[in-house]
């Protein structure tokens, strides 16, 4: 099973540092233990529907697992993004399929309201 | 053109000297923000140029800082137009390398300072104002920049959740550079920039002007429909192998 990162509410900006460092640390932990990293945030969210610092910190985590996977997709770094509806964890399914090798860097998306919207 | 503000922070650096210098030859008056006290001088080359340009330095990562941008867009008694978030910082290293404070500094400067400006003026935007946020083309993935991809990305979030939350009113758009002749490129070794520039599509570096071109556009009304988007200049590189 692969160490999940949850995209927690920002309740302000003072807020969004520290929630953008503590997946950065748990992501690059679970990649030092060899593990799969699987980011999980709210698919509104990447759109700016909800709070400016929701906004930020959801964003922030796909740039995070972008720039980890830019180093070290190659040599085996196993990170992605799934955006749902409400920021709950996808099913079981889903999360095993994500820690597949050779499926890294990917946003997958859940939630159909994000269909005919821009691709963050 | 009915005199409008256009505040860009970052103002003496890289980019922010030829955004400052095109806003300016297009009417905007400015009022340039560094943390640097160069800022003040560039105000003076300015205005020789017959630009109106006033200068703040401000350190954002303080309310103390911010305030002083506020009273300054007060004192120049002119509408505040368009915000420019410009001013970033690199603290580059590989991911298992990166310290904390690393990481930190750059999420401070490049996104929490730009937030909390951008809501510092909020009272002072004017209807039909702008908001440029600069990302970045590394936003979509960089090597040994966790967190300034993490930022700039950041920074693309915030830009969207601002055209939302301000519209009709204020437009909100975010730039994203690619490569750029600046005095960080021109620090790489020959070759290194040689095999960059080769994997752009246009086969050449971006300009300053290019990146300038593209903010005043977004300022400007011909843009007025525009928000909410991230206008990558990157010649092509986002899209190529």
């Amino acid at each position: 099973m692969s160490t999940l990162v949850r995209q927690a509410p920002c309740p302000d900006l003072s807020a969004i540092g520290g929630q953008l460092r503590a997946a950065f640390e748990s992501t690059r932990a679970a990649l030092a233990a060899e593990d799969s990293v699987v980011i999980i945030v709210r698919s509104s969210d990447l759109l700016g529907q909800g709070t400016l610092e929701d906004a930020a910190v959801a964003s922030g985590l796909l740039g995070l697992m972008r720039a980890v996977v830019f180093e070290g997709g190659a040599k085996g770094w196993c990170v992605n993004v799934v955006a749902t509806a409400t920021g709950e964890d996808p099913p079981a399914e889903v999360l095993a399929a994500l820690s597949l090798p050779g499926i890294t860097g990917q946003v997958l998306n859940l939630n159909t309201a994000a269909v005919g919207k821009v691709v963050p | 053109m009915t005199a409008q503000l256009a505040v860009i922070t970052g103002a003496a650096g890289g980019l922010g000297v030829p955004i400052s210098r095109y806003l300016g030859q297009a009417g905007h008056a400015l009022l340039l923000v560094d943390m640097s006290p160069a800022v003040d001088d560039l105000a003076v080359e300015l205005r020789a140029e017959g630009i109106d340009a006033r200068s703040c330095v401000a350190d954002l990562s303080t309310d103390t800082g911010v305030s002083s941008v506020a009273d300054a867009v007060r004192a120049s008694a002119v509408p505040l137009h368009t915000l420019v978030n410009n001013a970033g910082i690199t603290r580059d290293a590989r991911v298992q390398k990166m310290t904390i404070e690393q990481f930190d500094q750059v999420i401070e400067v490049n996104l929490i300072a730009a937030m909390r400006l951008t809501l510092g003026l909020e009272e002072l935007f004017v209807e039909g104002s702008s908001v440029i946020c600069m990302s970045s083309r590394a936003a979509l993935g960089n090597f040994g920049q966790a967190n300034y991809v993490t930022s700039k990305s950041a920074l693309i979030g915030f830009t969207r959740a601002l055209a939302q939350r301000w519209a009709p009113r204020v437009r909100a758009n975010a730039v994203a550079p690619g490569l750029v002749d600046t005095p960080m490129t021109r620090a790489m070794p020959e070759e290194v920039l040689a095999g960059l520039v080769a994997k752009v599509p246009a086969r050449r570096i971006g300009t300053s002007e290019d990146i300038a071109a593209a903010v005043e556009f977004l300022a400007s009304d011909r843009a007025s429909y525009v928000t909410g988007q991230v206008l990558v200049v990157c010649g092509g590189r986002s899209v190529a192998p």
